[in-house]
């Protein structure tokens, strides 16, 4: 089994990081390219969420102190993410399904960034405890 | 580096070179620049060349959508051409290649412009 962590600002600048850490670690890992983009894609779209979402309300001086804690671990042909923030309670579950005619109307913005993790993933589960939110996201390799 | 460079075609039609990687840290500048082009120049008829982006995450989509709403505003259209496979993918992923007028080459997207 591999495992590896690693801890990112909570700011939108820090989603180039986020990729290239999770690209370079499954690379390592001979994770083929197409399972690679998906796990790529789907962690920049749960690192944003807790971005915007879990820590949109939040102040400036908590966002600067808290950080994103990414955790990847490989198990045979299954990629584990684990993204753990202290952010305030983003249950993605929740969140409906991406809808064009209200998009183009102006009446939502978004929506497509969990139906991607859903889409790309094999698993996308949420858990808030003791005041930290875990967003797990499971991936089983098709090589 | 930047992310969009955009070429007069002639009055009221304009092609957007994209390039890079359209995450959330870019999305917002590639939007307001776009949208400040389209009021600013007049633009109705816009043509985003994908050809050198080479990742979009759903935050680009939302752009593409948020102009796709304003051109429509104005009586207008979008139009996108030399997507790599791997972003069209994801374009099929999200369901949204019926939404967008998608063209091998930026020659055949200018072609079905207005005259």
């Amino acid at each position: 089994m591999f495992v590896v962590r690693h801890n990112f600002q909570v700011d939108v600048k820090e989603i180039p990081k986020v990729k290239s850490f999770v690209e370079s670690t499954l690379s390592n890992w001979g994770v083929s390219r197409e399972d690679l983009d998906d796990i790529v894609l789907a962690c920049d779209e749960a690192a944003t969420n807790i971005i915007l979402h879990a820590y949109g309300p939040v102040d400036e001086a908590r966002r600067k102190s808290d950080t994103i804690e990414l955790t990847l671990r490989k198990k045979r042909n299954v990629v584990e993410v684990i993204l753990r923030d202290r952010g305030i309670s983003f249950d993605m579950a929740k969140v409906p399904l991406p809808d064009i005619r209200l998009n183009l109307a102006g009446k939502r913005r978004g929506g497509f960034g969990v139906h991607l993790m859903r889409s790309l993933m094999s698993r996308i589960r949420y858990q808030c405890r003791d005041g930290e939110n875990r967003t797990i996201l499971l991936k089983r390799l098709s090589s | 580096m930047e992310h969009v460079k955009l070429k007069n075609l002639s009055a009221g039609k304009a092609v957007a070179a994209l390039s890079g990687r359209l995450d959330v840290s870019v999305s917002g500048e590639v939007e307001e620049k776009l949208m400040d082009a389209i009021e600013k120049e007049n633009i109705s008829h816009l043509i985003l060349n994908m050809e050198n982006v080479e990742y979009m995450s759903s935050s680009g989509f939302r752009v593409a959508i948020a102009l796709l709403r304003r051109l429509k505003d104005k009586n207008g259209s979008l139009k996108i051409c030399c997507v790599r496979p791997a972003v069209k993918r994801i374009f099929d992923v999200i369901e949204l290649t019926s939404l967008f007028e998608i063209y091998n080459s930026e020659e055949e997207a200018v072609k079905t412009l207005p005259t």
